[in-house]
């Protein structure tokens, strides 16, 4: 891989593990005196994900039963499976591999991959780890009892941020815009509607946004991300034409 | 919150990341062409949830924010599109205290 895109992997890396980081202070002061300290930092470093650890330690803290727990947990594991969808074709085959990958799937990782022409493995493996480092050191510097100036307010607005982001970076026409843009009014309408909604709305709603794309033709190259992904140990390519180029 | 409990949750959201990504099957079709569109209203989607998630209306900084983002994404540069929604949201704040 020569500099520049390696310098485009730092570049796209860096605002992921910065906003994660910030995260993970919240989550590490916020959890330590409901979880103790040690298995504040243990549940950061074991299951790497927000959401659930954020539940976790709300249904903890509220008394929920172990049941109510995992199920909860489980619930939020859903929004897995559209994520993985995405990204797969845009994956080596083996599945040992793609379970390797797995560890660091991610929105952010997923959206990235995606988003770039680079190949999608290494992007979801250094932005993943990254990620990873920043919400477990963020998670101990809570712990410890750092005071990120600011950090609280912050943290409520670097997730919009970064979706926001995401979904431009991942828009490839005008007709994406518009999916996006409607996705987004009908969530939110959801959302204000049924707050409980939350994410379960999100993907039922991107979903039906997604479905109304007319159907894709062959590019003249000859790839197609699924087409190619059917060929064992074949790498995708991006699809022709995106204009994802890397821009530090 | 016990070990065993921890272990368990360890478990299920591993779990959750593996299993899709291990066995569902490569699309085709019409099912590719849906998911290859999918990233980007997911993602508009889930700041709708960001943005709205409490139920209430956001305040004017996040508001801010997300506008600041949306210009910083013209340049297709995540850096870039943080550094923006982030000045967004202190610029409206400072503007607003």
């Amino acid at each position: 891989m020569d500099r520049s895109p390696r310098a485009g992997l730092l570049l796209d890396a860096l605002p992921v593990a910065a906003a994660i980081g910030v995260f993970g202070v919240i989550y590490g002061a916020s959890a330590a005196p409901v979880l103790g300290q040690g298995a504040t930092v243990a549940s950061s470093v074991l299951l790497f994900s927000g959401a659930a650890q954020f539940t976790m330690v709300g249904l903890a803290q509220a008394g929920a039963s172990p049941e109510g727990v995992l199920v909860a947990v489980a619930a939020l594991g859903l929004r897995h499976v559209p994520l993985a969808a995405v990204v797969l074709p845009r994956l080596p085959a083996g599945r040992g591999r793609r379970g390797l990958l797995a560890l660091v799937l991610l929105d952010e990782t997923v959206g990235l991959a995606v988003a770039r022409t680079r190949p999608a493995a290494p992007t979801m493996v250094a932005v993943g780890l990254g990620a990873y480092a920043a919400w477990v050191a963020g998670t101990a510097a809570g712990v410890l009892g750092t005071d990120l100036l600011g950090a609280a307010e912050v943290a409520g607005v670097v997730f919009v941020i970064l979706f926001v982001g995401l979904s431009a970076l991942t828009c490839r026409s005008r007709a994406d815009v518009r999916r996006a843009a409607g996705a987004a009014v009908l969530t939110g309408a959801a959302t204000l509607a049924a707050p409980a909604a939350g994410a379960f709305a999100a993907v039922v709603v991107a979903v039906a946004c997604s479905a109304t794309v007319r159907r894709r033709r062959e590019d003249p190259d000859g790839t197609r991300t699924t087409a190619a992904a059917d060929r064992p140990g074949t790498r995708t390519a991006a699809p022709a034409g995106t204009g994802a180029e890397v821009r530090p | 919150m016990t070990t065993a409990l921890l272990l368990a949750v360890t478990l299920v959201t591993v779990a959750s990341r593996v299993l899709p990504m291990t066995l569902l099957p490569t699309p085709h079709g019409r099912a590719a062409d849906v998911l290859d569109a999918l990233p980007a209203p997911l993602f508009a989607a889930l700041a709708a949830v960001a943005l709205l998630g409490g139920g209430d209306l956001p305040e004017p900084p996040v508001l801010a924010a997300a506008a600041g983002a949306l210009l910083g994404a013209l340049r297709r540069s995540l850096l870039l599109t943080l550094v923006c929604g982030l000045a967004g949201f202190a610029l409206a704040d400072l503007l607003l205290a």
